[in-house]
């Protein structure tokens, strides 16, 4: 236990003893002091205002750095920092992030962060420009985002990017599509044709030859680069191992071992390895293994055309459709593990347990934490009307938390003698029933068995079958509290009614309940 | 009838939606130990039952001592064994049919209710 624990468990005794002493009302102030100490010695929980390395998953925060620093924020850490730890360096270039994207910067990112960051990156999600301008301005993270997609797309940025912009507005005029005022200021306009790559893959699709055919050799090579870094990122969306990098021109081809000829190459080895991959996968007549890279460059817009007809074939799939291939696939993987279902059901019990356990370890930490704090103001407030309002709540939410944990139990056993093949005595071969389908049973008792060992397990099997009746009514009052409450929300001003009469109701119910929960062994 | 393991599976369970209605309890009587799997005990069922249900319609160690056939209209069909079966073995018995009468009282109790609600409104 680290050092900090035991103090914590030190401060929390000493202020125990001294609130039992015969004035503790002179002890308000140190009700903070109880909560820190408590908090220190682990037995509440103090509130998270920033996220924490135990808040974040290791993955989210390798992420989230390298889209940050993809971004330009800058991480100050020290050298060696392992990607997937938290540190406060990244912190502070979330909050950055945060302040800059429109959003409150505590710091923690949560979904709204996520979004904004996947609208930023995402090729496939579009951008939103509500969030984007303020004023007519653009927002600095998308300003940032901006400069990115710009060299992702093979434009180099320098300064604040108005040169990337121009030029990128150049091959997009080239391409039959212009951008109002040449892309010389940052609009929602052109933010908006810049992030979308659906609509630049259309453009290229439309291309009738090579991309760029018929301009002259400059433009034809901007088209083209521009052209081969869409194509990277159309086999990076499929899986192919490339990178969009933005890096249009890899190397110049040599001739007898001498670098420097004079035609520079748009399709870098990796690349076209995909783009050929792609082809032989989708199986386009006439382009071979070793096609030329002319032949390739030739063959693009049929490229985008296939990638295009690959994702409205995913988009209109009908969903009958999708529902038989699951069922195939799940059919064939079936016929390959015959085992498969005994694996399902057993990972279902793995994670039902765990779901219960989860839940019984959360109703025990609330019961401790109300009991511990009626308990401390009511030895605070000994002598006020408040400290014995805070025994009467001590003792209800003792009985609250002791009610509820039997519940939980009960719904475990409940559920699981549903869901269990089988119910045994101790030891083990001398009594066993086997459910069947629904609810019949096949009941296997040994000679060798005594009444005593056969009564314990009819015993056993009652009780369980009675578990799982509360456990059913159970869910039926939890339904029934749900839709009472969406009865009252959707009431309007008089909705109060409904709910308050719903929960009395429920409370009649769960009294009863209780009644018959206290007569359950378990 | 389809081969496939889904088709087998829908099967399955269309037959089980139909058995819903009834409600069989049997009780065996015998040598357990000749039926337990060989293994390492850590099975959630160690009984290779289907073998115990076709010994006991020829010749084998466990011999039906009860049967109980409910049905949903209410009829109850018995089996005793004779010679008749000691009495907490009958007891055990009772008990078994029991929880399965409670158990699947409570299923239909829960969608009995949930409909209700629902029609009420």
């Amino acid at each position: 236990m680290p050092p900090e624990a035991d103090n914590g468990r030190d401060a929390l005794a000493a202020f125990r003893r001294a609130s039992e002493e015969p004035a503790p009302g002179a002890a308000a102030a140190g009700l903070f002091a109880y909560f820190d100490a408590a908090c220190a010695a682990g037995e509440v929980a103090p509130l998270e205002t920033e996220a924490t390395a135990a808040s974040v998953a290791p993955a989210q925060v390798r992420t989230l750095r390298s889209r940050l620093q993809r971004l330009g924020y800058a991480v100050v850490e020290p050298g060696g920092t392992p990607a997937d730890d938290w540190t406060p360096g990244l912190a502070a270039a979330l909050r950055e992030f945060q302040r800059e994207a429109g959003l409150p910067d505590h710091g923690r990112p949560e979904v709204a962060t996520w979004d904004r960051l996947r609208e930023l990156f995402d090729f496939e999600t579009p951008l939103r420009p509500e969030w984007c301008f303020v004023a007519g301005a653009a927002r600095p993270a998308l300003a940032r985002a901006v400069r990115l997609r710009l060299a992702v797309l093979g434009f180099p940025v320098d300064g604040d990017g108005a040169a990337a912009r121009r030029a990128w507005a150049a091959v997009m005029a080239d391409l039959g599509a212009p951008v109002a005022d040449g892309g010389a200021a940052l609009t929602p306009e052109l933010a908006a044709r810049l992030f979308d790559h659906e609509g630049l893959v259309a453009l290229l699709a439309q291309a009738p030859g090579e991309p760029g055919e018929g301009l002259p050799k400059e433009r034809r090579r901007a088209v083209e680069a521009l052209a081969v870094c869409a194509a990277k990122i159309e086999l990076w969306l499929l899986g192919y191992e490339v990178a969009p990098d933005g890096v249009p021109v890899l190397r110049r081809t040599e001739r007898h071992g001498r670098p420097g000829h004079a035609t520079i190459r748009l399709v870098e080895t990796e690349a076209s390895t995909a783009l050929r991959r792609f082809f032989d996968d989708t199986e386009l007549e006439g382009v071979m293994a070793f096609a030329s890279e002319r032949r390739l460059r030739a063959e693009l817009p049929e490229f985008f055309r296939r990638t295009r007809q690959l994702r409205a074939r995913e988009e209109n799939l009908p969903r009958e459709q999708a529902s038989r291939e699951i069922v195939a696939a799940l059919a064939a993987r079936l016929a390959e593990r015959p085992g498969l279902w005994a694996d399902l059901h057993a990972a279902g019990e793995r994670m039902a347990n765990l779901l219960f356990d989860g839940v019984r370890r959360a109703i025990a930490w609330v019961g401790r934490m109300l009991r511990g704090a009626a308990r401390a103001v009511a030895r605070l407030f000994a002598d006020s009307w408040l400290g014995n309002l805070c025994r009467v709540v001590w003792h209800f939410a003792g009985a609250v938390a002791f009610r509820l944990r039997k519940a939980a139990r009960v719904f475990c056993s409940g559920v699981g003698f549903l869901f269990s093949a089988n119910q045994g005595s101790d030891p083990a071969g001398q009594a066993w029933a086997a459910r069947g389908g629904d609810f019949d049973l096949r009941c296997a008792i040994d000679t060798a068995a005594g009444p005593e060992v056969v009564g314990a397990w009819a015993g056993r099997l009652t009780t369980r079958a009675r578990h799982f009746g509360l456990a059913t009514r159970m869910i039926a009052l939890a339904v029934g509290a749900v839709r009472r409450a969406a009865l009252g929300a959707g009431a309007g001003p008089l909705g109060w009614v409904p709910l308050v009469l719903g929960l009395a109701r429920i409370y009649s119910e769960a009294r009863a309940l209780g009644r018959e929960l206290d007569a359950v062994p378990l | 009838m389809s081969t496939s393991p889904i088709g087998k599976a829908l099967e399955s369970l269309k037959n089980k939606i139909g058995d819903f209605s009834s409600l069989e309890v049997v009780t065996f009587r015998g040598d357990i130990a000749t039926y337990v799997k060989p293994g390492d005990g850590s099975s959630n069922d160690p009984l290779d039952w289907d073998k115990m249900m076709k010994d006991a319609k020829t010749s084998g160690t466990m011999k039906i001592a009860l049967a109980t056939l409910v049905n949903f209209d209410g009829d109850v069909t018995q089996f005793v064994s004779d010679p008749e079966p000691p009495a907490w073995v009958v007891d055990a018995h009772k008990a078994a049919v029991q929880s399965s009468l409670d158990a699947r009282k409570a299923i239909f109790d829960l969608f009995a209710d949930t409909v209700k609600e629902a029609l009420a409104k």
